[in-house]
Parts: structure tokens; sequence; C-alpha cells
């Protein structure tokens, strides 16, 4: 009994005294935080997502009342440049939204499946040190260290592929960055609301692109053909799109007979 | 009584050097030994913690040896150590702005760095008296400066070189971690002869 009694005591003791000399300390040491800066986190979307090229959104709203331009917030997109340019009394001016997209469709119907992998289920872990494994060496490796790394929850593996969803997705561009074989791709928006882009990246031959997976693209040219902007170009056998010409009219999309074309919109 | 106090405080600097030698606190080790300064910073500051937390936890053990409630050693301990970093952490973000941003997280991380713990509850385990406890955690201290400070050179070697591409970043930091920890090993024969008391 006295045993509960004195641990009881002691500690309680130990903790006030501590506790005491804690809130003493912070408060004579205390430094008055700029209220401003408080506004200007809480306007930011607080993921510390680092798409900005700072650490965080404290350490952006740090620069911003330092000068910066208030346009590197790709994550809050417009809105939030729009919000940060009033409060500080400047132009927003340079604000371009942006989306992500996974560069393979090569799903666990299109695709042979993945050989016996005991490991730690990385793409990154993976990719180091087996360099590849699927019958198609560039494509999406499902492991899913994209959604791992999404601070929005806009990305799921659907059937051994990453599928982004467009209307979570802010752009901030962590995805692309962790890929391990560079197949998450980033759009950046003109006039247009939407725009093609090619979901496949290898550049093997047509004919063994087919023997491997159903949903790639095979270097046909079709979609070239179709375009009447010049914005599809074939290069090392595999379609790009470049979306400074596109006008998102979804021609290709409809000509390409492997379906390796979709249609993304932007938010 | 001098040789004492020195033998004590270099064996913990050179033959127990808590980082290289007893594997305590890797974690500020290897994160926090990138840049000179902030190393130097971290290891001030854990250095600090340790003389500190000592001056607290010797007396503290011996009111739990009072009232036979030794088991509580490990708990007591850590609250003490929780409350000092916390402290610590006002002070510095108060007078030294741009350490408390060089340390980032792992200024607060020191509460639960094993190597503060560790010479807390090893100072006890020892035996030492008083003054003594004081001398091990000092020489602890400067020994785990000592390590972060070599360490950080070391690194900025290996920053430079070109390692093969399953090498890079971690694995050749830790590779490079026990080169540096070998090489302490052999100051193991030496306090023993300098001073002739361990």
């Amino acid at each position: 009994m006295d045993t509960i009694v004195w641990t009881v005591l002691l500690m309680a003791a130990v903790g006030l005294v501590g506790s005491v000399l804690l809130s003493i300390v912070s408060k004579k040491l205390a430094i008055g935080e700029d209220e401003r800066l408080a506004y200007l986190v809480s306007i930011l979307p607080g993921v510390n997502c680092g798409s900005c090229g700072f650490a965080g959104c404290e350490q952006y709203a740090k620069a911003l009342l330092d000068g910066t331009p208030p346009n590197a917030c790709t994550a809050g997109g417009v809105r939030v440049a729009e919000e940060l340019a009033a409060f500080l009394g400047v132009e927003p001016t340079g604000v371009v939204q942006r989306e992500a997209f996974v560069a393979c469709k090569g799903t666990d119907d299109h695709l042979d499946p993945h050989l016996e992998f005991q490991g730690v289920p990385s793409c990154r872990v993976f990719n180091t040190l087996f360099f590849t494994s699927l019958s198609c060496p560039f494509g999406c490796l499902g492991f899913g260290d994209c959604a791992e790394a999404c601070a929005f929850d806009a990305i799921r593996v659907e059937n051994g592929v990453a599928r982004i969803d467009t209307a979570a997705c802010t752009g901030c561009g962590a995805c692309a960055e962790i890929c391990p074989r560079h197949i998450i791709k980033l759009v950046s928006q003109n006039e247009a609301p939407a725009t093609a882009v090619v979901t496949c990246r290898n550049t093997m031959a047509g004919r063994r692109t087919r023997e491997v997976c159903g949903a790639g693209c095979i270097g046909c040219m079709k979609c070239v053909k179709t375009c009447a902007f010049e914005a599809v170009a074939v290069e090392n056998g595999c379609a790009r799109v470049d979306p400074a010409k596109c006008t998102g009219c979804g021609a290709c999309a409809e000509a390409c007979p492997t379906g390796a074309i979709s249609q993304l919109v932007f938010r | 009584m001098m040789a004492e106090y020195a033998a004590i405080l270099f064996s913990m600097i050179l033959v127990n050097n808590y980082v290289l030698v007893k594997f305590l606190g890797i974690c500020p080790f290897l994160g926090v030994s990138k840049k000179l300064d902030s190393a130097v910073g971290m290891g001030c500051a854990v250095t600090v913690v340790m003389l500190l937390a000592t001056a607290v936890t010797w007396p503290l053990q011996q009111l739990l040896n009072a009232l036979g409630l030794g088991y509580l050693q490990t708990i007591a301990f850590i609250l003490v150590i929780a409350v000092l970093v916390q402290m610590l952490e006002i002070v510095v973000k108060r007078f030294l702005p741009p350490l408390h941003e060089a340390l980032g997280v792992y200024l607060p991380l020191i509460t639960t760095n094993c190597a503060v713990l560790g010479v807390t509850i090893l100072s006890v385990d020892e035996g030492y008296d008083y003054p003594e406890a004081l001398v091990c955690a000092l020489g602890a201290g400067l020994g785990f400066l000592l390590a972060m400070v070599l360490f950080s050179g070391v690194r900025r070697r290996v920053e430079e070189a070109d390692p093969p591409k399953a090498f890079k970043g971690m694995p050749i930091t830790l590779v490079s971690a026990a080169l540096v920890s070998l090489s302490f090993m052999c100051f193991a024969g030496v306090a023993d002869n300098l001073f002739g008391v361990l």
C-alpha cells in the first residue's frame, strides 16, 4: 500500500515541479508571433507537400511575408493564390493549374502478373533491386509508393495500376517525384478545359508491345494523322501530346486502337 | 582524486564513446550530422541536457532508493529529461532561432535520445558519487559532440564522392559510420595504460 502511495506522490511531485518550471519559462521567454503569419498559414492547404520549394506551409508563409510572390503553391491552385494575393495586396500572377496522371494502363488483365516477389512491397525497393519483373519494363509496378506519398488521398492502386482521382489531385507533384519508373507526369493547363494524355511510356517495337500488353502505345501514328492541330507526335515508338497545342477535342483518344490515349479534364 | 575524474572523463569521451562504441543516440547522429554547424549545435544541446539531467536524476535516484521505488527509475528519469528538453527548446527558440531551425524535429527528439537516458542510468549503475556522475555526464556529452563533429566531416567527403547506386544516401552513411566506430575501438587499450585505474 505504502509503495503505491509513495509512487503516486513522487511522480505527481516531479510532474508538478516540471510543469510549473516549464510554464514559468515559456511565459518569460515567449516570442510574439506575427498574426499575419497565422492567417497566411490558415489560407494555405496545410499538408506540407513541399511543391512550393519550401519545407512546409509555415516556411512558405514566412517567405510570403518577406516578399516571395504568392504563386508557388500549386497544391492550392488559383483559389489559394488569389486569396494570398488579396491579403498581401499584390496581383496574383503566374499561377498554373496542374494535374498529375499515370502514364500506364497495363492492368493485371492486360499484363502478365508480377513474378513472385516476397520483399518489401515498395516500387522503389523493387526497382532498385530487380530493375524489371513485369513483362513491360516501363509499366506501373503497382506497389503504391505514390499513393503513400499523396497528401490528398487522390491515388488508388486498382488492378495493379495506380489511378489518380482528378477531382482530388492538386498537382503538387509529390507522386511524380517518388515514382521510380517516372511514369507519373504533370500537365499544366492552358486555355483548353481538357487535354489528351498518352497513358503509356514504352519505347518497345509495336509488335512486342502487342505481345505483352493490350493497352500500350504501339506507335501506329493514327493519332498523329487524326490530330487537326499538330499536337501529337510519335517519338521513339511512343506517342506524345504537346499540351500547349492540344485543344482537348478528343479525336486522338477515339482513334487510338489500343486505348492508350485518355482525356484529362482539368479541375 | 583529479586522476580519477580525468580517467572517467577520457573514458567517456574516447573509450566508451556513447555513439561510436556503445551505439546509443544513433538517430540524431545520422540525422543532424549533414552540416558541421548543426552538428555542433546538436552536440552542445545534448551535452547540456545530459549534464542537467544527471544533476537532477542522481539525487532523484537516491530518493527512489530511500523509498524503495527503484522500479520507477526509467519512467521518472524520462519525465525529468522531457521537462529539461522542453525547457531547452524554449530557450534555444528564444535566443538562437537559426539553430532552432537547423535542428528542427531533432531538438524535441533529444527527449527520446537513448544516450541521455543511458548516461543517467549508467552513472547510477556504475556507483559514481555526485561529482563523478556529473563528470561522467560531461564526458558523455563531449564524446557525443566529438562523434558528431568527426562524422559531419566524414559525411561531407561522402557527399562529394560518387558511390554505386545501391549505396547512395543512407547505406554509405551507415558504412562510413561503422568505419568511424571501428577506429574508436583502438582507444580501448590506451586509456587503460594511461590512467591505470580502469
